[in-house]
């Protein structure tokens, strides 16, 4: 909750960041460090999941997990990417020319930048201090601190919480992000996965800026940010949003493989889906899901793609499996459904009835405004328009990931078929992260009538579009320095610390003379003993509801009292203050 | 069906020609070609689409996320530390008691919940892991050795005489300490 714990955070992501950069530079490399800005938000993710592979790796081989073994991780993954790079021929970028669409921006784009801007600086202010929800206090912050106390996994604590199975990529990742706060801050710790959300938003528009018209894609990936059970749980510290965001940034690196076979685009989702898996149990099924989507759409090329993908689709579960093996090796529950893989069958009557709770809660306006319909009808004019694999992709994905969801209810007897407890919400919210990145890619199919939209030429900057260029970077300027100015406007942003549970004295009230704070009651009673040696009968010890321990006397009855009693225990080494008796 | 040619530019376009008009004549060109079957159809749809998310966006839902964002932040900036660092009543039975077992404990205490069993409900099955949460590096275990133990409904007679109550939610959840 301070200063120094966000900076830690902001450390730590620079730190995936560039991790991920280095992974990347392997995967495709880049001309230019414009080709990295664009691709940044996909760097960052590519680190992420790399980070989660290595860590879950580590983890399961008992390496100790500390801030040392998590530098030195992503400093070797960074090496090895760097070699890997080198060896097959990347060259260092240079500086080169500022991405066309900064160059040629439009008005339009710079209004709707600047609201994607300002949506995710709001965003930032409720993380900082949130509380903790229910499954965070019982399931993932206990794994979490369990890394980060422990320094690796205890499989005795695994197997007693709720989803015991559950991949430690997340928890590895708040173990990492304490290591960089310097203390398990569980609420600065919010504040991590609105990384994540920016991540997310520029790994979308970077992979798409190039494909999609801008008119396009900034509305609806602001309309993607948007979806109000997304911005709800978009810095709580469940998974199923970070592993939404891995997914559909897969799925649209997937689709855009089999578009133009740019073998990194396959190898990047590859190390997505992996990352996914170890994020969540799901993360295997909706997987599986784009996998199916992906042979969908590229069945007519399917001597070609098929085992491509087919080596990319083992690759991602094998760098998923050591924690299966771990897990099932250390006798820890299974992440299989109740009813097991066959015995759903046993419970044909909830099949219906799962399918109806999923498909009522996917086409929920507010839950996701209208992102599902115009995947729907962006399919649809994809198709008419000629872009059939693309369209098939998105269907095939749509249809499986829900049927999929629904089968997460049908094969689980214990869960309530019912919208009530919110999980239903959760289990879709990944479906519509990616089937919503792929709606401006599929938007400008239809448009542009399945031609894919070239690389926008670099023509010479008239003194209109220098105008223009520097009117849409102030307008996305003022924006992002308006916000944060306005909400300060309205009073410093509060940063809680010990000093809020103490009262200054007031005269004509009751005062209470404080011998001192201490961390423990052990110390506190060891202070209060001395109090009381020393005469100061009635001494009490108490929490003073900021994490501290308060040693006082209370119900002295005025300031002036308070102040003799102050000098006597300071005659006798004391060192007290007086401080307002909020019983008064 | 699909040869036509986008002739609207955002800035961005790759027609030469196009970017040399005006951009009204763009737009009046987009407009009059929405009448062409197919692609006119598809390309009406197209803005449709966009025109429909963007007027969700305009018509609330911006300002829905802007004003949730304040309201949630005003929110937790008002809260306490109870309220932001120690688990709800619902799962822990009391806060006060919970908070007193961390400023009671040494990072390596181990303790233990003895519970009635007629418990039922959160505190049954959502104690256990709501105070692992909370309280590590302080471990949790069965074993009767565990010098700090929590007493949900438990009747304290059977923890003996070396039980010392430490702090008591008043609500039938203690916390205590096995003097030696």
């Amino acid at each position: 909750m301070t200063v120094r714990a966000i900076a830690g955070l902001v450390v730590l992501n620079a730190f995936v960041l560039a991790v991920g950069a280095c992974v990347l530079w392997a995967l495709r490399g880049w001309r230019e460090w414009s080709d990295f800005l664009r691709l940044s938000g996909v760097a960052y993710l590519l680190g992420l999941a790399a980070l989660f592979v290595v860590w879950t790796l580590e983890l399961v081989l008992g390496i100790p997990f500390g801030a040392v073994s998590v530098a030195l991780t992503g400093l070797g993954l960074a090496l090895a990417a760097i070699a890997v790079g080198y060896r097959r021929g990347r060259r260092a970028p240079r500086l080169g020319s500022l991405p066309p669409s900064l160059v040629r921006p439009a008005l339009l784009g710079a209004l709707v930048v600047a609201a994607i801007a300002v949506y995710l600086e709001a965003l930032f202010r409720p993380g900082r201090l949130s509380g903790n929800g229910w499954d965070v206090w019982g399931s993932w912050l206990p794994k979490a601190k369990e890394i980060y106390f422990g320094g690796g996994l205890d499989a005795e604590l695994f197997a007693s919480l709720p989803g015991p199975s559950y991949p430690p990529g997340l928890p590895a990742l708040h173990a990492a992000a304490f290591h960089a706060m310097g203390s398990a801050d569980s609420a600065t710790l919010h504040l991590q996965q609105w990384f994540l959300a920016v991540g997310f938003a520029a790994a979308v528009a970077g992979l798409l800026a190039r494909r999609v018209r801008g008119w396009i894609l900034l509305p609806l990936l602001l309309l993607l940010l948007l979806m109000p059970d997304v911005r709800n749980r978009a810095t709580d510290l469940y998974a199923d949003v970070p592993l939404g965001y891995q997914l559909a940034v897969a799925a649209l690196l997937v689709l855009l493989w089999i578009e133009d076979r740019h073998a990194w685009k396959l190898w990047a989702g590859t190390l997505l889906l992996s990352g996914a898996m170890l994020t969540k149990r799901e993360g295997i099924l909706f997987a599986a899901c784009i996998v199916a989507a992906a042979l969908v759409a590229s069945f007519r090329e399917r001597r070609s793609l098929w085992p491509r993908l087919g080596v990319a689709a083992v690759a991602a579960f094998a760098l998923a499996l050591p924690w299966r093996i771990w897990f099932m090796a250390q006798d820890v529950p299974s992440d299989a459904p109740e009813a097991g893989y066959l015995g759903v069958f046993d419970h044909l009557d909830r099949f219906w009835p799962s399918i109806e709770l999923v498909v009522s809660t996917f086409f929920d306006y507010d839950l996701w405004l209208l992102v599902p319909t115009l995947v729907v009808a962006a399919s649809v004019l994809a198709y008419l328009g000629g872009a059939r694999r693309e369209a098939a992709f998105a269907l095939t994905l749509l249809v499986t990931s829900l049927v999929g969801s629904a089968w997460t209810y049908w094969s689980n007897p214990s869960l309530e078929i019912s919208r009530d407890d919110g999980l239903v919400n959760r289990v879709v919210g990944s479906p519509l992260l990616m089937l919503g990145a792929l709606l401006p890619l599929l938007l400008e199919l239809a448009w542009s009538g399945n031609r894919a939209r070239a690389a926008v030429s670099e023509r010479g900057g008239g003194s209109i579009r220098t105008r223009r260029a520097a009117l849409a970077a102030g307008i996305v300027l003022v924006a992002v320095a308006a916000y944060p100015a306005i909400t300060l406007a309205g009073g410093a942003p509060r940063f809680p610390s010990y000093d809020d549970c103490i009262q200054a004295p007031v005269a004509g009230q009751q005062v209470r003379v404080v011998f001192g704070y201490a961390e423990t009651y052990p110390d506190a009673s060891a202070l209060r003993d001395r109090a009381f040696a020393s005469g100061f009968e009635g001494t009490e010890v108490a929490q003073d509801g900021c994490g501290r321990v308060r040693v006082f006397l209370d119900d002295v009855p005025s300031l002036a009292i308070g102040q003799e009693v102050v000098e006597e225990a300071r005659g006798v080494g004391l060192d007290p203050a007086l401080e307002q008796d909020p019983d008064d | 069906m699909a040869g036509y040619r986008c002739p609207i530019a955002d800035g961005a376009g790759t027609d030469t020609r196009l970017n040399d008009t005006s951009s009204s004549e763009r737009i009046r060109s987009v407009v009059a070609s929405f009448g062409e079957w197919p692609s006119g159809v598809i390309r009406f749809g197209v803005v449709l689409c966009v025109g429909l998310a963007l007027a969700v966006v305009i018509a609330g839902a911006y300002r829905d996320a802007l004003e949730g964002s304040d309201f949630w932040a005003d929110r937790h900036s008002g809260s306490d530390y109870a309220t932001r660092s120690v688990p709800n009543e619902t799962a822990i039975g009391s806060k006060q008691v919970a908070e007193d077992a961390r400023l009671w404990m040494p990072e390596d205490a181990t303790y233990r919940i003895v519970a009635s069993p007629d418990l039922e409900g959160p505190l049954e099955w959502a104690a256990p892991d709501f105070l692992a949460g909370f309280l590590l590096p302080r471990r949790q275990t069965d074993s009767e050795d565990a010098e700090w133990v929590f007493c949900y409904l438990c009747d304290t007679a059977e923890l003996g005489d070396q039980f010392e109550t430490l702090s008591d939610g008043g609500n039938g959840v203690l916390f205590g300490r096995m003097r030696p």
